[in-house]
Parts: C-alpha cells; structure tokens; sequence
C-alpha cells in the first residue's frame, strides 16, 4: 500500500454564509485521474482551489507528496492547474506562456527552451510558440493551458472544468487527447466537472459531491451500479426509486413491498436491514425488459409513454395506481421485437441483481 | 434595429451641434484679421505669432505643463495603488474609507476642494513651517490628490475586465504576490495607466480654481493667464491659444482611444 | 509588504490632502477674521471660537440669496440637459452598432477640451456684438441687440453646455444595455411604441436619470467659472460669492462657513450619486 499522492483530511471552507466545504475527506493516488462529480454549486471547484491554495481551509489538513501544504501559498505547491477560463496570459506569446512558470524556479535558459519544445511537442503546437492567445483557436488556447501547467512537472494537474468552454465536436475530441496524455505521462489528474459522460468516460474514479459533502466515490462502475444513495442513483444516469418497505425474505432475496401499490419485488440481500425498514429499490431504465423470461420480478403494466430516441425507444410504464417506471430499449436493426404503443398492456421485469436497495 | 425616426435625429444632430458649434467658430475666429474678436476682416494667422511671442503666457504654459507632467505621473502611482486595492484585495481595514476617499474627489465642486487645500497649506506652514512658498509644488500637490481618483476609476474598470484567474494563474505557476503584479498584472494595465495618466494631465492642464486657490503669488498657471485676460475683455490672442486647446485636446483623445482599442484585448471571454 | 504599500498609500495622502483640510475648513469657520498674515484667528484655542460666520450666513441676505439661487439655478440647468441630453442617448442607443463608438467619442471629445475655453467661446456669441445678436438683427429679427449675456440666460446655457455630456454618458449607458427585446414583447403585448417607451424603456432607464442629473447637478451647484465670467449681478452664485469672500474681501472665516454650508447642501445628493453607483456596479 503506497502513500497517497494528496490526502485532504476533514477539510471545511465557507465564504460567507456558504459552505463550500463541509469535513472533505479525500485522497488521490499517484497516476490516478480522479473526477470530481456535481452540480454547479456543490464545491467542486472550491475543492480544487483548495488544493492549489487559491483558497485556504477554515478546518482541516491538506497534504501534498508527504508534505503539509495547508498553510503553503499556491506558489510553493507542487502542483498546477488549467483554468476553466484559461488564464492565459494575454500579453505573453505561447512560449512565453509556457516559460513562465520555468522562470519563477530560475531554470537555465537552455532548459525553459529544450521543456518549450518539449511541451509544444507534447500538445502538437509546434508551429504556434511566437503566436498571441487571441491569434489561437479554443482548442488551441486550451492545449496551450495545458502545456503551460504540464511544464513544471507537477505531481498532479488539477483540471476545472477544462472542456467546458469548447463546442461538443471539439469537446470529445479533446477527452481523447487529454485521456491519452494522462496514460503517457502518468501524474495523477484531478478534474472537475459537472457532466457526468465527461466524468465516467476520462476517469479512473469517480467522487460525487453533494452539497458541500462528498456522497460517494468509487470507479465509474461501481458508482453507476452500486449508488449508496438516491442522490447519487438519479444525478448519474437515470434510476426509477420505487418507495418501499423490507417485507421479509425468500430465497436469499429481500423482500420489499411497495408504499403504493402493494407490489412484492424481491431484491439482492443486504443482512443489515431489518424488517420493516424504509427503503427505496434503485432500478436503471435500461435493466428493465419487456420480455420477461419467467423472471420472478415480472409486473404487469400499461403503457403511458413510448418514445422513438433513434438508439432507444423510451417507455414509460404504470405498474400500479401511480407508480410509474421509466425503461429503454436498444433498437437494433434486424430485430423488429415488440414495440408496445401507449394503451398498451404489457409485463415487464429486471433481474433481481439490478435493484440496488437504499435507504437514504 | 429599427432605424431612428426623424425627430430623434434631430434631437442627435442639434445635441452635436450644439456642443460643437461654438467650439468651431472659435477655432474660426482666431484666424481673423481684426482685433475686433467678432467682426470678421479676412484670414491672418497674427495672433498665433504674437501668442508666440508672449513671455507671460509661455512662462505660464510651461509652469502648467510641469505641474500637469507631475501631478498625473503622481496621480497615476496613487491610483494605481487605490483601484488595486479596491479591485483585487477583497476585504482589508479601512475598504470603506479608503472607497469614499477614493469616490468623493469625483463630486467634489472644485472650489471646496480648492479652498480646504489652501487653508491645509497655510495651516501647516504655520505649524511646521511646511511647504513654505506656496507654488509649484502646492498646485501639484492638489492636482495629484483630485486626479488620483479618476485614475483609480479608470485602473478598477480595467481590472474588472481582467480575468482573476490571471493572477491565480501566476500564482500557481510559482511566481509570489510581487512578481505575478510585475509579471502580469502591470503589464496588462499598461493601456490603462496611459490613459490615466493622459486624463490626469489635462485636467491638471484645465483647472483653474484649484489652482488659484493653491498657487502662491509667484506662481501663475496657464489657464490663470487666460482667466484674468478673458476678464478684462475678449482677447484674439486668446482665441488663439484657445484654438491650440483644442487641437492638444483632440491629439490626446486619439492616443487615449488607441491606447484603450489596444488595452481591449486579453479581456476575458 | 506589497498589499500594505497599495493600501497605505493612497489611503494616507487622501487622508492628508483631501480628508484632513475639511476638518481643517470646519475650524477656520469657528474663528473670527483678523486683519493679520494668516487672517483668521488660531482654531486651536478654544477661546476664540464663535458661530458669528454661520450667524452670518443665515441673516446676510446676499447669502442667503446665493444659496437659493444656485440651487434653483443647477436645478433648471439640470433639467433643461435632461430634456436635451435624453433624446440624444436614447438616438445614439439605437444607432446602428457600427456607428456608437464615434458618437460616444463625439460627446466625450468635449470633456477633454478646456472648460475655461468653452465658456469663452459663449461669451464671444452671447456679447450685444456677438455672432447670435449680429445674427438676428442682421436677419430683421431684432432692432437692438438682446441682452443675451451677463445674465441667468447665459448662466443656464452655459451650465447645460459645460455638463450636457455628464448627462448623456450615464444615460446612454443604462439605454444601451436594454434588452431590445422587451421593447418587442411591449410591442407584442399590445403596446403602441409611446406606451412602450413610457411603460418599458422610461422605467428602466431611472437608474440612467438619476446618475446623470446628480452628475449635473452637484457641479452645478457650486460653480465659479460660469456664473463669474457669464453670470451678471442679478443672481450670484454660491461659488462666486465664496471666491469673492476669500480673494476680494479675504474674509477666510466666512468662506469656510460658506464652503462648510454648500458642503452640507450637497451630501445628500452626494450619497445618494454613491449609491446609485455602487449598485449599478453590483448588478
């Protein structure tokens, strides 16, 4: 078990009357890319700042590489960050750009010109070093961002919001490059970011902030299938929270009955709960079949909603006096299967390992 | 957008007129021969010579171009100073006072402003035998402390329209508080200390009633010369030096305007 | 060390050079003149201290006069550059993008010319031989020359001349940033375009008024140049009676109670410019 590259323990800010941070605790491995996951608002960004050292914590400790940095000013911490605006310096060429940060530690002038190449290279921008930053375009500027934070070698880069400022086209094309850059050069990155595709698809782990708190954390996988909470089932992707109570068991299975409705749903076993308890059943609209294969969570419905989405179709399906669950089937070619319209009667059912049972 | 209806074209073109009109017929009128300043008697450019000629108004127009150099180099350090602090310093002891102070000499009718200076002046001579001969360094002294915080106004703007991130930038690029304001913040107000400081100059240039109040007897700025002259009856020559006014008033609005279209990019977003 | 140069800096010499010489002021309105080098007694011995400038300056007709005139003087000034300067914005809001720089320069243009200058140049119109006199009795208008100077008429004029673009920049500022938009939804929701302007863009453009009238008005108040070199003996001015107070009479005394007087005058107009601005600057 090796150390971890940056521990925030316990850490609060506020500004104001607002929390930003509420007892953070957090750590990021060497070579990780860690994603920080919420709404605008939820203090992502302050997170971030805090472990740049643009903000410092009202409570808590932050270490960076073995050492204390919390009362460290950003200029001594041995990390770098892109700016969601950029920042670059308007006044200063792209090389210069680069060579700032070069010249605060005083490096010989044939190292800044040998990282200069080095991390025009990097960003394929070799042709732009005596450019302006308003003579490049945002794809431009933002890889210029990049190679300027890259070239001191920090031992992490701290990403807020990078992509945002770029069209949708740009967007994904820039997720590939950055993703293949952490690869290779191997720093750890942490990214904030309030588009949950930008997070799953770029990061090795999640940790999804809410309110001020941090709701969960885990690789994109466990996160998306396993949430430990309402908030976090319904903020990525999409989940129908069915309102419940634990009946019982059967089979190695939980029991819960519906709030409304009295439905029977059975669900994996979680021994902590006793009888009785309220829960809610967690199911992803894309779990959800419409042919049931003799699945002992088969509901019969009708049809309210059917949508045609080109890769999906949506149906939204009433199980019971309103109780309502949402599902999605692919639409693939050559596989007419049945396409229920609304009005329709149907069955429909999920594996029982799909539901995940919360209790907050 | 809709075009503007007639009547509000006039409006527009009897607005300009009227600002510009009888600014022109000045300029006109100091190219006239006659000594009578409203009769026109035929194109001479007389005036402007025996303007050059006149000891008593270089004398005075190199005092105001001193004073005027001076007091906006001053003004521009101290505004500096001031619209950093109220732009980029967030919360500090005495925001508030430092605001008002910074704000009031804007309002202030300047024969208040005029008249509490020179009584600050004879008070401290009186104390501390300081500043002596009331003069040069007086004028400047009062022209600095008025046109500080037009530069501070003009110096916050700017900072306004700087992305902070800039500085943080810096900051995590490892340059310290010192070297991220000369690395970057500095340069990027360039545009705007011109412009400043080029404002501060001709206020200093324009005012007459601070300056009367803080002058001492030796001591007679430009605008001085001209006020005593203009009332003792209209003078060509001062139609002249009028004329010249406003031609230096126009060249420095041009490099204001250039400085500021240069000032205008690496605004954010 | 840097933040503490930027902040004690120019917070010490405004302190000194522009807070200090009010207090100062206050004094030297407390004491009686003498006829000495300075001329005012000590305001730092309490025995000689007196309200007899402030009793003065309630009793003495001409100051009382003085204030009065200056106040409804800025104050029809100020009106009238509303009633110019308005329409003027509200063109120049809705010219075509393209055209709006060159027409706020063009109104900004005169504020850097000399102030001193511009009142000349109406003098030289306004004389019994000026251009407008020659003008109309050249075209039969008028027999006699009209007493077109030395008066409130030219007092007025000059004062809309010299502040007209103090009153048209904030104007034009608020009108510009209107959503033309909501003139289309009034438009869309039945409004005729008076209705529209008075309902819609008037309303919003308060803010606009507000700033540019007290712009105007507070200089107005306390001029000296305009009243003294167009102005004639009918109705002095507050700022011309406290220069010839101090420079004529070398009474310091009484100017400082005048200037104490026109200061209490104008806080509340002041104050009330800060706080529009200030709110303006957080919206």
């Amino acid at each position: 078990m090796t150390a971890p590259l940056i521990s925030l323990d316990g850490v609060s800010k506020r500004f104001g009357e607002v929390v930003a941070a509420d007892d953070v605790s957090l750590t990021v491995e060497p070579g990780e890319f860690l994603a920080l996951l919420g709404p605008s608002g939820c203090g992502k960004t302050t997170l971030l700042r805090l472990i740049a050292g643009f903000d410092r914590p009202d409570a808590g400790r932050i270490v960076i590489d073995g050492m204390d940095v919390t009362d460290l000013p950003p200029w001594q911490r041995p990390v770098n960050t892109v700016f969601q605006s950029y920042a670059l310096f308007p006044h200063l060429s792209v090389a210069a750009n680069i060579a700032f940060g070069l010249k605060q530690d005083r490096l010989p002038k044939w190292e800044i010109e040998l990282r200069i190449a080095e991390m025009l290279a990097l960003v394929r921008l070799e042709g732009e070093a005596r450019r302006k930053p308003h003579q490049l375009s945002g794809g431009q500027r933002q890889r210029v961002a990049l190679a300027r934070a890259l070239a001191k070698r920090p031992k992490a880069l701290l990403l807020d919001e990078p992509l945002s400022a770029l069209d949708r086209k740009l967007r994904e094309e820039m997720r590939g490059e950055l993703a293949a850059l952490q690869k290779r050069l191997g720093i750890a990155f942490v990214f904030v970011t309030h588009d949950q595709d930008e997070a799953m698809s770029l990061a090795g782990r999640l940790a999804v902030m809410r309110e001020a708190r941090l709701e969960q954390e885990g690789p994109p996988r466990e996160v998306y299938e396993r949430p430990q909470s309402r908030y976090v089932a319904d903020f990525l992707g999409r989940a129908n929270l069915i309102h419940g109570r634990v009946a019982g068991r059967e089979g190695g299975r939980l029991l819960i009955e519906s709030v409304s409705g009295a439905l029977r749903l059975r669900a994996p076993d979680d021994p902590a709960l006793a009888d009785g308890t309220e829960v809610w059943l967690a199911v992803r609209p894309e779990n959800i079949g419409l042919d049931t294969h003799g699945s002992p969570n088969t509901l019969r419905g009708t049809v309210r909603e059917a949508v045609y989405a080109g890769d999906v179709s949506r149906y939204v399906v009433e199980i019971a006096e309103g109780v309502h669950l949402r599902l999605s089937q692919p639409n693939r070619a050559g596989e007419p299967g049945a396409r229920p319209a609304a009005g329709a009667e149907v069955a429909i059912a999920w594996p029982e390992e799909a539901g995940a049972v919360l209790t907050r | 957008m809709k075009r503007n209806p007639p009547v509000l074209l006039a409006a527009l073109g009897f607005g300009y007129a009227f600002l510009y009109l009888p600014v022109l017929l000045l300029i006109v009128f100091s190219f006239n021969e006659s000594r009578l300043v409203t009769v026109w008697a035929g194109f001479s450019t007389r005036w402007y010579g025996e303007l050059a000629r006149n000891e008593r108004i270089l004398d005075a127009a190199w005092l105001s171009l001193g004073v005027a150099a001076t007091s906006a180099t001053l003004a521009t350090l101290l505004g500096l100073a001031g619209g950093m602090a109220l732009a980029r310093f967030g919360r500090f002891r005495g925001r508030l006072l430092l605001t008002g102070l910074l704000a009031a000499p804007l309002v202030m009718p300047e024969v208040l402003s005029g008249l509490s200076l020179l009584l600050l002046f004879v008070s401290l001579d009186q104390m501390i035998g300081w500043p002596g001969e009331r003069g040069f360094l007086t004028i400047v002294i009062a022209h600095a402390t008025f046109a500080t915080a037009y530069v501070a106004v003009i110096v916050q703007a700017r900072l306004r329209l700087l992305d902070p991130a800039l500085e943080e930038a810096a900051h995590d690029l490892g340059a310290p508080p010192g070297r991220a304001f000369l690395g970057v913040t500095l340069p990027l107000l360039v545009p705007a200390l011109a412009a400043g400081w080029l404002l501060a100059f001709t206020l200093s240039l324009d005012d007459l009633v601070i300056a009367s109040f803080t002058a001492g007897p030796g001591a007679t700025t430009l605008p001085m010369v001209v006020f005593s002259s203009v009332r003792l009856g209209l003078s060509p020559q001062v139609n002249a030096l009028a004329s010249l006014f406003v031609l230096a008033a126009l060249l420095l609005v041009a490099a204001a305007l250039w400085l500021t279209r240069r000032g205008a990019s690496g605004t954010r977003r | 060390m840097m933040r503490r140069l930027f902040i004690g800096a120019p917070l010490v010499w405004l302190l000194a050079f522009f807070a200090a010489p009010f207090v100062i002021v206050a004094g030297i309105s407390l004491v009686p003149a003498l006829d000495a080098v300075p001329p005012f007694a000590s305001p730092l011995n309490p025995a000689n201290w007196t309200l007899d400038s402030y009793r003065l300056l309630i009793h003495d007709d001409l100051y009382v006069a003085a204030f009065a005139n200056a106040l409804r003087i800025a104050f029809t000034a100020t009106a009238i550059a509303l009633l110019i300067g308005y329409p003027m914005a509200y063109a120049m809001a809705r010219a075509p993008e393209r055209w709006r720089g060159l027409l706020v320069m063009l109104v900004i243009v005169p504020f850097w010319t000399s102030f001193l200058i511009r009142v000349y140049a109406w003098m030289l119109l306004l004389r019994p031989s000026g251009l407008i006199n020659s003008a109309l009795m050249g075209l039969g208008i008028v027999a006699e020359p009209l007493p077109l100077d030395a008066g409130e008429f030219a007092v007025h004029l000059g004062l809309v001349y010299s502040y007209l673009p103090f009153m048209v920049l904030p104007l034009y500022a608020t009108l510009e940033r209107l959503d033309p938009a909501l003139l289309e939804a009034a438009h869309d929701l039945g409004a005729r375009p008076w209705n529209a302007f008075l309902r819609v863009t008037l309303p919003l453009s308060l803010p606009g008024i507000a700033a540019g009238s007290l712009l105007v008005f507070i200089p107005s108040v306390g001029e000296f140049i305009i009243p003294d070199l167009l102005g004639g003996a009918d109705s002095p001015m507050i700022g011309k009676i406290l220069w010839t107070e101090f420079f004529n009479n070398r009474d310091w005394p009484a100017a400082s109670a005048l200037a104490v007087g026109l200061l209490a005058l104008l806080l509340a107009p002041i104050l009330a410019f800060q706080a529009i601005e200030k709110r303006a600057a957080s919206s």
